[in-house]
């Protein structure tokens, strides 16, 4: 810590200096300016645990040497999270959260402020690419069993927080105040009528008043920016720390932590920082080139990411012929409109989502990684992957006769997946899980 | 690496080209709207263009407002627009004697009719088609002004992202 500098004899040692040649000057400034940098930084360091939290999370956090692309989504989401915490501060600038000024304002944003497109656009981009690399992290920890032993609680924060992100994006996609906008929150908060005897007095204290309106817009605006906002941050917090407390796990689904040299580093780990830094790093730029050509050059990705319905401004005398919600909430729409009976089809669009918190308790497997499970657990998870994609088409489109049979099918076969884990990963045969991760 | 740069751009260079020779279209598109069209409609978010009739005016001609086209080429897409302006046909149960294939039953008239009649304008067919091009191009640049600035600033973020990225893993990523 302390260098040379800090001798007094130092001056006296150095001929050059004792003349007041100005070069010289020039480098005893500079050391000067290090050595008060130094006692700052120790002064702080002793009142704030900097280098601690630095060695805890970065320098001294062993991960497992064999994480792939998949490990650096976790990134990648955070780097989202914040384009939609700045785009959203400059769009909150601009926004008029009433039903006369709404539309007009995301007009006036999209035409008269300056690069007023580009935040709006980095948002509503910003808000699929949240949910395309949540639901890849999502599918990681499923593949790996990151959700196993002793990673359950991170599992569960990980969950709530997909849950208050899918909040978040239903309370602002009414803000843009088209008819999309206007006619999903509507049938949206309608849902919560088929409560027994509550229901229709619960969804008036939703809203605020008997229709989404005026009301309902101001508090779905004060639940976007600042309630759920603060509360993801919490949640994303709590999420870091809990993964940390237990170390990450890995393709193989191996225990790296268990396996120790004689100073107690795991044998098949290294530190996070500096190599799995760079890859993030690098994942992050990758991914914001991928992100930029779709705000620059397809921001609507072809009426996915935004509805053409949603220019025009919400008419309540005028329902569209079709009512759909974002892509990303349309697999569990589909199921809604799947089962024919109202109460029955919410309840199984919300156990569609509820049934991931158990997914710690439901795999009895003794391995993680679905590259020593058994062929059980991969067609499931095959047929699982394979329903959500195509309840997502079915939820996009128009309700036929086939489809809704088709999708009554896909249910099923979601609802598989979890209701059969505990026998079919008992009964089906694993492959031998290695001490050691296989080089 | 090389195929992904390719792929980026060629993305750029389709979307440049696609967007760049329209100015002279759009001019001419604009100067037929408010020509054949702005006595009706409005463009609400187009800022010099308040000249459509009063509401009950509008109202007593047609039994309804036209509606605002500032967004209507972002919610039915440029081709919707095309086929409207060109299926009009003669139909003699109509208030304007015409009806339109898109919209059955529409109340508003052929407005571009004068554009078509060779007897009483010089135009010919090929430039009626050319007019409507020239007015849906308009109508769609109407939706999205920003659209030409955002391609322009587009292609240098995306070439600054590949080189930055391409430069980083150079340094970082030992083979």
């Amino acid at each position: 810590m302390s260098g040379a500098g800090n001798s007094p004899r130092d001056g006296l040692q150095d001929p050059e200096r004792v003349s007041g040649d100005k070069a010289t000057h020039i480098k005893r400034r500079e050391r000067h300016g290090q050595r008060t940098l130094k006692k700052l930084f120790k002064w702080l360091d002793t009142r704030l645990p900097i280098m601690n939290t630095w060695k805890r999370y970065a320098s001294d956090y062993y991960v497992p040497n064999n994480l792939n692309l998949y490990y650096c989504l976790g990134a990648i989401a955070l780097v989202v999270l914040f384009n939609q915490l700045l785009s959203g501060i400059w769009l909150t600038m601009f926004y008029t959260p009433t039903i006369a000024g709404a539309f007009d304002s995301i007009e006036i944003i999209m035409r008269e402020v300056h690069f007023g497109w580009l935040f709006r656009y980095l948002h509503s981009t910003g808000a699929s690419a949240f949910f395309i690399v949540l639901y890849l992290h999502l599918f990681r920890g499923l593949l790996y069993g990151s959700y196993q032993k002793p990673r359950e609680f991170v599992w569960i924060l990980g969950m709530l927080l997909l849950m208050l992100i899918l909040a978040e994006a239903f309370f602002g996609y009414l803000l843009p105040w088209g008819q999309m906008s206007y006619w999903g929150a509507q049938v949206m908060t309608s849902l919560l009528g088929v409560i027994p005897y509550v229901g229709d007095t619960l969804v008036a204290w939703v809203r605020g008043d008997y229709g989404v309106g005026q009301t309902t817009l101001q508090r779905f605006f004060a639940l976007h920016v600042i309630a759920i906002p603060l509360l993801i941050l919490l949640f994303v917090w709590l999420h870091i720390v809990a993964l940390h407390h237990v170390g990450s796990n890995n393709p193989e689904g191996i225990d790296i932590y268990r396996i120790r040299d004689k100073k107690g580093r795991p044998l098949d780990g290294m530190p996070f920082y500096p190599v799995y830094f760079i890859k993030d790093f690098l994942a992050v730029l990758l991914f914001l080139t991928l992100f930029c050509v779709v705000v620059f050059f397809y921001p609507d990705a072809g009426g996915l990411f935004l509805e053409p319905n949603n220019f025009i401004p919400a008419n309540r005398l005028l329902t569209p012929d079709h009512i759909s919600p974002a892509w990303y909430m349309t697999p569990f729409y589909a199921m809604l409109r799947a089962i024919p009976h109202k109460t029955g089809g919410v309840l199984v669009m919300c156990s569609a989502v509820l049934l991931l918190f158990l997914v710690p308790w439901l795999d009895k497997s003794p391995v993680r990684s679905m590259r020593y499970k058994g062929m059980y657990s991969k067609f499931a998870l095959a047929g699982l992957v394979g329903s959500f994609f195509i309840l997502g088409y079915f939820g996009l489109t128009e309700m036929t006769s086939w489809r809704q049979w088709g999708a009554r099918f896909c249910t099923l076969v979601y609802f598989g997946y979890f209701l059969f884990m505990p026998i079919y990963t008992r009964v089906e045969r694993c492959a031998r899980v290695p001490d050691r991760i296989p080089v | 690496m090389i195929h992904t740069m390719a792929l980026f751009l060629i993305l750029f260079f389709n979307a440049w080209f696609a967007h760049s020779d329209q100015m002279t279209q759009r001019r001419h598109g604009e100067s037929l709207f408010f020509d054949y069209c702005s006595g009706c409609h409005t463009l609400r978010y187009v800022s010099h263009s308040q000249l459509a009739m009063p509401e009950v005016e509008a109202n007593r001609w047609f039994g309804k407002v036209p509606p605002d086209l500032s967004l209507t080429a972002r919610v039915h897409g440029a081709q919707w627009l095309a086929t409207y302006l060109t299926g009009f046909y003669p139909d003699t149960h109509q208030p304007f004697g015409v009806n339109n294939r898109l919209i059955p039953g529409v109340s508003m008239p052929n407005v571009l009719a004068p554009l078509q009649d060779k007897t009483l304008n010089a135009l010919n067919q090929q430039t009626y088609q050319q007019a409507i091009d020239d007015i849906v191009i308009f109508l769609v640049y109407a939706a999205e002004p920003t659209k030409s600035i955002r391609y322009q600033i587009g292609v240098g973020v995306i070439i600054f992202l590949g080189v930055f990225f391409t430069l980083c893993r150079l340094v970082f990523v030992k083979k």
